[in-house]
């Protein structure tokens, strides 16, 4: 496994005493992963079958594959004497191979729709805590209908020789969109089987299903500024991040009767798994306004990969 | 840390953590089932289970959906398939309880693509059931079909 390396880098970070967060913080926290939207249950509570997955089922594997693939991890945010800063970042969603989309069945799921997931954000320092906010508009990136949000906030707990720990909780909730169940182009090449399968079982319609990722986590992040004195803006960091998330993300398969409607004999599929991740990476200032930041993340039994970050960043604490 | 240390880093995160998906594919072709020829099966302790977790599921034959007029939830399946006609074959019944051989039934869960008269197999787009479940099926079969 090419993550493998990178499990042992995050395996040598120290791990940090406890994290202390005002309760107000908490709160908000559970509130906001209250309050995010979730039509699927509203509308559809008790006449769907929910089928729930460990993430060592198949069908629990990949919905823990995609739910990781958007960990709303620290990615470069505040660097050091940073007040706030505005960027977008890119996360690449390595493709699935055929077995890998065939989660307890034969017929390969359409789910490599978007190759790399874009995520705006925006990050500020305030004296009680550090606050990330993002939000994926819903346009359609490649084949997939995003609409996402995320909040995190964190909160340095000790300092020594240039490097802070801070305690930081995310959560990530919204949904994604796309043709994954049934898929025209799919069944085109998939032989008379996935067409007979796309003409009967699909109502010969592109499903709508819905992806909803529903994830709290956890983590203790080491930074370590790069030049520049304490207290002032920083040249660059590093970080390494350690941490948790609890996931109950879902996915509502979608398929499409004749007359338009969704077709409520199909299940919601349910993950509930608390699974370990990690991320390092770099940034750089590379202007007084820009700054780049690559990171790597590794969730265990499903995703290795690579963010990018740029964005814009305000000096002066 | 230097410039020279950052850049260090950046190389071997690129190389190190390439993309990559976690897990492999592949699943039990079981499908959690026993995979073993039952002498004497009956419906309900040997061939529903089979039905219940590979054909009896929403958008084939389920209550709602119920795919070419055939509902195989328990408490429906034997009376849908024993001495009933099969719709994508004229003159030929689901399950003749008694002779294996004469049941549509089997050959449209078996392999030979000739004895479907060319409809697909099933379950559809899926994994066939094991050779061995596929056995349990024609003794039940053979054996008058028994619900107990």
């Amino acid at each position: 496994m090419i993550g493998g390396g990178v499990l042992a880098l995050l395996l040598r970070c120290r791990r940090g005493g406890a994290i202390r967060f005002p309760a107000r913080l908490i709160v908000a926290i559970a509130v906001l992963s209250a309050v995010v939207p979730s039509p699927t249950a509203a509308q559809e509570a008790g006449t769907r079958v929910h089928q729930v997955h460990s993430a060592s089922e198949p069908e629990g594997r990949l919905l823990a594959y995609y739910s990781a693939a958007m960990v709303f991890t620290p990615v470069g945010s505040l660097s050091p004497g940073s007040r706030w800063i505005v960027g977008v970042e890119g996360t690449w969603i390595p493709p699935l191979n055929e077995a890998q989309r065939r989660p307890g069945i034969d017929k390969p799921e359409t789910t490599n729709l978007a190759p790399i997931l874009p995520r705006p954000r925006v990050a500020l320092h305030t004296r009680v805590a550090d606050v990330e906010v993002s939000w994926v508009p819903p346009i359609t990136v490649a084949d997939a209908r995003a609409n996402l949000v995320a909040f995190a906030v964190g909160r340095p707990f000790a300092e020594w020789r240039g490097t802070a720990l801070a305690g930081r909780l995310s959560v990530v909730s919204g949904r994604v969109e796309g043709a994954i169940t049934c898929n025209a182009g799919t069944a085109a090449r998939g032989g008379s089987t996935l067409a007979t399968y796309y003409a009967a079982v699909c109502h010969g319609h592109d499903s709508e299903d819905w992806f909803e990722p529903r994830l709290a986590a956890g983590e203790v992040v080491a930074r370590h500024r790069v030049g520049g004195r304490t207290g002032s803006v920083a040249r660059g960091q590093a970080w390494l991040a350690l941490g948790a998330r609890v996931d109950r993300s879902r996915f509502d398969i979608g398929v499409i009767r004749n007359d338009g409607s969704r077709d409520p004999d199909h299940p919601v599929l349910q993950l509930r798994a608390t699974r370990p991740h990690g991320a390092a990476g770099v940034g750089w200032r590379v202007s007084r306004l820009l700054t780049a930041s690559l990171e790597g993340f590794y969730a265990p039994g499903s995703v290795a990969t690579l963010r990018l970050f740029g964005a814009l960043a305000g000096a002066g604490r | 840390m230097t410039r020279r240390g950052v850049a260090w880093i950046v190389v071997a995160l690129s190389a190190g953590v390439a993309a990559c998906v976690d897990f492999s594919g592949g699943f039990d072709p079981a499908f959690g089932l026993p995979d073993v020829i039952v002498e004497t099966p009956t419906l309900t302790h040997d061939v529903q289970p089979l039905l219940d977790r590979r054909c009896a599921f929403g958008g084939c034959h389920s209550v709602a959906t119920h795919q070419a007029g055939l509902t195989l939830v328990a408490g429906m399946s034997r009376a849908a398939l024993v001495g009933r006609p099969a719709r994508l074959s004229s003159g030929d019944t689901l399950v003749v309880a008694g002779d294996s051989a004469r049941s549509w039934l089997l050959r449209m869960i078996g392999n030979d693509d000739a004895a479907r008269q060319g409809f697909s197999r099933m379950p559809l787009a899926a994994t066939p059931l094991t050779a061995n479940q596929r056995e349990t099926i024609a003794r039940w079969i053979a054996q008058g079909a028994p619900q107990e």
